[in-house]
């Protein structure tokens, strides 16, 4: 008996515990959200609800480029990472085969890099090479450490599937490229869609590496909320970093709603 | 078109990997399997029953030998241009199709006009007994109607012959033995070959016309169930199907078909498929005798005597263990039919009886394959 | 074939890039940016060393400061978020699955948003005027600001703000795997609570730890964000300075030379993550 209760008493203490820990995580964004409400100038002192900084924010034109700028070098970004992921998902994952492990290494290369390392290496190769600094250098950038994020869910999806199914496929007189159209591909679907949100989330989000390939005029929306920052604190910020923080979280309830379908989608039995 | 087999398997050799690693799946393999026969492969996990019906299916190559599909080479043919079909362990039904969307997918493969389609999918959810399910999905079917779809998608392309990899394995016991009258009802119903890989003796033994133990790559006997099990040729059949004795013999006369032999000082008749080459020079021989087939006398009535140590009652049988007088020890099935309420207890000395032809010579004492 | 693409993009543009850099680490740097033609150990040598007046070497320890710092900084996260995650993450396995899931969902939401703005978020919170120091004032307790922002405590928090998803998510994972049979079995043979987290659990989830405490510590080693906001760029750490040498300093070979250097630290680190992670592999 007195076990029992002695028991009951700590596990309390631990929640107690994580559940400070969960208004830590948060309490940060929840103040940044709530002030980007807040009618007054100086950011700190609440006087009146108001959204009146949004629509400041969203008349700045160099915000609103900043944006445009920013979903350009994402949807890019995405697209050919995606893109050239999922074709290197479909070979590294049908068989083994000598350099196996490199190209496996290579991929996931971009992940270990610091981040600060890969932008002053990419700074130095546009340097070294005399490539002009703009979106387009941005863009490179971005489709190289959005290669690993997007292979991941594709990955991990292929080798979740049952391999007998392509076999069925062939033994019901489907040639390898009608067993990819009608079998692999709609079944890697949710898995392509899982990896192309995650790239656009980490391709939106980037800061340090588009700062040091960015050119002039090639200003997105993360640079764009650094150079404010550093001017100081102002409700503006706020309202801008609250809508990105949005479009972040949009994306990854829809990667978490898909990867949810893709288990249950998965197992059959 | 009878004399014409199904398949013909020659020669074929079958080795993953190369080097120091590799690993020969099945050796030197011929088979026959005719035409409208349910066929079995039989064998413990390894022995190389799934590789042969993936050489057979086309999903891999053999290294050596060749594979007839009625009188035709399959050489350099792709799985979907073999006229063969396959049911799958896991079944491996397209989980982003309906039923009927599973069962049309190899005609819509082979180019069929949609209304040949739309009348061979009903068609065939009728033969499987599951005409209302077309619009389900696979993962709101359970194991045993997955299974019934994946036998009514392997047979919608009217293969030639069906590959049957192990379908029942994933089934509950229940299930399983209601499958066994429903394959082989289809199995008459259609008039298709069938090719099943199984590891259950008793699967085997109750659908199949005829059975092929396998063993370690190679075919340890081929025949009909009940030659399988009564005229077993060697001792990993004799021990894979069913329960048995074996016992040591010495030989002390040929007889056709029969062999006279001495066992425990007294002489037992057994049944000889082997010529006198397959024997050693010793006229060493080994017998195997099925529990069944044991009697249990009046003590001094049998070739030997023998003490009851133990008796397990099993409902319809009971199991009794001796020990013969000479120290070894037997196995014994009873069955639990006579009312007299006489009971053989542990303890009891019996006499132990092998009537004649009951026990089979075994020709392979010295293959080591026990 | 379908290899190509994903391959040649990383080779080309990470590999290749890191390689030059490594080169320009050896060549002059050129007062405009960039590199000037020709060898030079300089940047090397800078790394310990002031070139005096008449070109004598005299020790200079400031860069080797920013590194010391740096690594102090990283091990000083890493505790702190081994200390919070872990029994956060024991607390989220021991949930019923719904609440477990969401709770899990919750710790990655900030992971995949905005760095930037999560650090921009603790300067309302730190800064003068901010959430802490306004009550103070208005209590009457301080009448000048607490200076919470603008240094190594501020960075730290940054840190380990940024990075505690990574500590309880690899955690979490070695955990959820962790047969509760056995701390049964340990409390049926006589283990208290607290045994039972040290003697079983901890050993158990040790492939976990070991990951998460790697992860925080390389990430923390290479972050940039919450030095440069939270540390407003004096208290640099070792990105800071690299940085520093690519744009205002202008100093590429003196920049390539450190980001050599962190690659290095980070490689080793990498190396042991994967061998945990290869150990948990064979675990399995």
């Amino acid at each position: 008996m007195k076990n029992l209760s002695s028991k009951r008493k700590s596990i309390n203490w631990l929640k107690i515990f994580s559940n400070t820990f969960f208004v830590y995580l948060y309490a940060p964004i929840a103040v940044l959200i709530i002030y980007s409400f807040n009618d007054n100038r100086i950011a700190q002192v609440w006087t009146a609800f108001s959204t009146k900084w949004y629509l400041k924010a969203f008349n700045n034109e160099d915000i609103q480029r900043a944006i445009i700028n920013s979903l350009k070098v994402a949807g890019v970004a995405t697209i050919v990472a995606t893109l050239f992921a999922t074709m290197a998902a479909l070979v590294l994952s049908s068989k083994r085969f000598r350099g196996h492990g490199i190209s496996n290494a290579i991929i996931s290369l971009p992940l270990l890099v610091p981040e600060i390392a890969t932008a002053v290496a990419t700074l130095s190769f546009f340097a070294a090479i005399e490539f002009p600094l703009g979106l387009t250098s941005i863009i490179i950038a971005h489709i190289v450490f959005c290669i690993p994020f997007a292979f991941m869910p594709i990955r991990a999806r292929l080798s979740g599937m049952d391999q007998t199914l392509q076999e069925a496929g062939r033994d019901l007189y489907a040639n390898e490229w009608q067993v990819f159209w009608h079998v692999t591909f709609p079944l890697l679907k949710p898995g392509i869609l899982a990896g192309a949100i995650l790239s656009f989330i980490i391709s939106i989000d980037d800061f340090i590496i588009s700062l040091m390939v960015a050119g002039a005029g090639a200003t997105t929306l993360p640079l764009y909320i650094y150079s404010m920052i550093r001017l100081g604190v102002s409700p503006e910020i706020n309202a801008v970093s609250t809508v990105l923080f949005c479009i972040s979280v949009t994306a990854i309830i829809a990667y978490w709603l898909v990867s949810k379908q893709n288990e249950e989608k998965v197992h059959v039995h | 078109m009878n004399d014409i087999n199904a398949i013909s398997v020659k020669n074929v050799e079958k080795i993953y990997g190369g080097g120091k690693q590799a690993v020969t799946a099945l050796k030197d393999i011929h088979l026959e399997i005719r035409d409208r026969e349910f066929f079995t492969l039989l064998g413990p996990s390894g022995c190389g029953k799934t590789t042969l019906l993936r050489l057979i299916a086309g999903f891999e190559q053999p290294n050596q030998g060749e594979i007839l599909l009625f009188g035709d080479h399959l050489e350099g043919l792709e799985p979907y241009q073999r006229p063969v079909n396959t049911v799958f362990q896991s079944y491996s039904l397209f989980p982003h199709m309906t039923i009927a969307e599973n069962i049309s997918f190899g005609l819509k493969m082979q180019g069929k006009m949609q209304k040949e389609i739309s009348s061979t999918v009903a068609e065939m959810l009728e033969l499987v007994k599951m005409a209302e399910y077309g619009e389900r999905m696979p993962n709101q079917l359970s194991g045993g109607q997955q299974q019934r779809i994946a036998l009514a998608r392997a047979l919608a392309p009217r293969p030639k012959v069906l590959l049957l990899d192990e379908p029942l394995s994933a089934l509950d016991l229940k299930l399983r033995q209601a499958m066994r009258h429903e394959l082989k009802r289809l199995q008459r119903d259609t008039g298709i070959t069938f090719v099943f890989v199984t590891h259950d003796q008793e699967e085997a033994m109750s659908m199949s016309d005829r059975i092929a133990v396998m063993s370690q790559g190679s075919i340890q006997q081929l025949d009909a169930p009940e030659t399988i099990y009564e005229r077993p040729c060697n001792e990993f059949v004799a021990n894979f199907i069913g329960d048995v004795n074996l016992i040591d013999a010495s030989v002390s006369e040929f007889q056709p078909g029969k062999l006279v032999c001495q066992w425990a000082g007294s002489q037992v008749v057994a049944a000889n498929t082997a010529t006198t080459a397959d024997l050693s020079s010793e006229n060493r021989v080994r017998l195997a005798v099925r529990p069944e087939k044991l009697r249990l006398v009046t003590k001094d009535q049998g070739q030997t005597n023998a003490q009851v140590t133990e008796s397990m009652y099993m409902g319809t049988d009971r199991y009794i263990t001796v020990t013969c007088d000479h120290g070894e020890n037997l196995e014994v099935r009873v069955q639990n039919s006579d009312v007299s309420g006489e009971v053989i207890q542990e303890g009891d000395t019996v006499g132990v009886f092998i009537p004649e032809l009951s026990a089979v010579a075994l020709t392979d004492q010295q293959s080591g394959l026990s | 074939m379908g290899l190509g693409p994903a391959i040649l993009t990383i080779f080309a543009f990470m590999v290749i890039p890191i390689f030059i850099l490594g080169v320009f680490s050896f060549m002059p740097a050129d007062p405009y940016g960039g590199v000037d033609k020709g060898f030079s150990y300089e940047a090397w040598v800078q790394l310990f060393f002031e070139r005096d007046l008449d070109d004598s070497l005299i020790f200079d320890p400031v860069y080797l400061q920013i590194i010391f710092r740096s690594i102090v900084l990283a091990v000083l996260a890493t505790i702190t978020t081994l200390a919070v995650g872990f029994p956060v993450a024991w607390y989220i396995v021991q949930q019923p699955a719904k609440k477990r899931e969401l709770l899990l969902f919750l710790v990655t939401i900030p992971f995949w948003t905005n760095l930037l703005i999560r650090a921009y978020a603790w300067i309302l919170i730190l800064g003068k005027n901010g959430m802490i120091e306004k009550p103070l004032y208005g209590l009457g307790i301080i009448d000048e600001s607490l200076e919470l922002m603008y240094g190594n405590l501020a960075i730290g928090l940054g840190l380990v703000y940024s990075y505690i998803p990574l500590m309880i998510l690899p955690i979490y994972a070695s955990l959820e795997k962790l047969d509760f049979g056995l701390i049964e079995a340990a409390h049926d043979l006589y283990a208290k609570r607290y045994s039972v987290i040290r003697k079983i659990v901890i050993p158990l989830c040790l492939p976990g730890i070991i990951a998460g405490c790697i992860l925080v510590f390389v990430l923390s080693l290479g972050d940039f964000i919450s030095p440069s906001i939270l540390g407003g760029g004096k208290k640099m750490m070792l990105s800071n300075l690299i940085q520093f040498q690519f744009s205002s300093a202008r100093n590429w070979p003196f920049g390539g030379a450190l980001t050599m250097l962190l690659l290095i630290m980070v490689g080793i680190g990498s190396f042991f993550y994967i061998r945990v992670l290869g150990k948990r592999e064979e675990i399995k």
